[in-house]
């Protein structure tokens, strides 16, 4: 009897977060919030913190939206992004010069990647912008007058972005 | 000009895994090494009897900059190496990817792995 008892507590603690980890379309409770904590994975190389600015939010089909990120001489950077799979491939981040807005790094140049490593040599502001591809009423309305209503099912979804940084290694002796 | 991979046939041998010489055996399509480990005369190979790498194409992204070079032969190209060893490099990760391998009995393959990330780790 114990055993089965067993069984039945370790099979739901197994399936449970499978469950709470899918799509449930239900942003009622900020779903979205933290989702760059939830679902990004963080860098394998343990130096690597993840900074504060990282950040996540609801996006719709035909979105574009953008982050400030200050970053630092000195220190190496991996930016990556997770989303909720409603949303497709294809989600173009780039990084833009805040001040020149000259883009400095387009991951639709990279096949799509979800995830840039790089060194700073030169402190400044950037932006991180996210393209989600696709069309949704919100993104063809003009106006509010002409937004009608707004497929939760499969028009939106949870995009984070994850920053993490460490201190630039010596190369070499 | 970047090979093409496209009119090659593809190589599934299950013993087809790529490997870098300095004992690193890359056996996925993300990778994580030292950048010390990498060596200046470091040779790309495939672990298919009787096949040689001939080409392969290296890109590199860091902020604001973009390199690709085509490398003829198996041996990293010194162009390839400086980009990546100096001590000034702010090149983070790398990919491996259109490469061609001519066979013993003289065709051209690609191997099952369409490209490689190798990050470094320092």
């Amino acid at each position: 009897m114990n055993g089965k008892l067993l069984k039945v507590i370790l099979l739901i603690a197994i399936v449970s977060p499978i469950f709470a980890n899918a799509q449930t379309h239900d942003y009622s409770m900020r779903r979205c919030w933290g989702y760059h904590k939830d679902s990004c994975q963080v860098s394998k190389n343990i130096y690597y913190r993840v900074v504060d600015n990282s950040r996540s939010a609801l996006f719709v089909k035909g979105q574009t939206s953008r982050i400030s990120v200050p970053i630092y001489n000195g220190r190496d950077y991996r930016i990556s992004f997770c989303h909720d799979q409603v949303l497709g491939e294809g989600i173009i981040m780039r990084l833009i010069d805040a001040e020149t807005e000259s883009t400095l790094y387009d991951n639709s140049e990279d096949g799509f990647a979800s995830e840039f490593e790089f060194t700073v040599t030169q402190s400044r502001e950037i932006y991180v912008e996210i393209s989600v591809p696709g069309t949704s009423r919100y993104s063809e309305a003009q106006d509010d007058a002409d937004l009608i209503f707004v497929r939760k099912d499969t028009e939106m979804g949870c995009i984070g972005i994850l920053v993490e940084h460490m201190i630039t290694p010596v190369k070499g002796f | 000009m970047a090979l093409s991979a496209q009119n090659t046939e593809r190589c599934y041998d299950e013993s087809d895994t790529l490997l870098i010489v300095g004992g690193q055996l890359i056996d996925n399509d993300h990778f994580m090494i030292d950048r010390n480990l990498l060596l200046k005369n470091d040779t790309v190979f495939v672990n298919l009897a009787g096949a040689k790498v001939e080409s392969f194409v290296f890109s590199a992204f860091a902020l604001g900059q973009k390199v690709t070079l085509t490398n003829t032969g198996n041996v990293l190209s010194e162009e390839f190496v400086e980009h990546l060893l100096n001590k000034e490099s702010i090149f983070k990760f790398f990919y491996l990817k259109d490469i061609i391998l001519r066979t013993s009995d003289g065709r051209k393959v690609s191997p099952s792995t369409r490209s490689i990330k190798i990050t470094f780790t320092n």
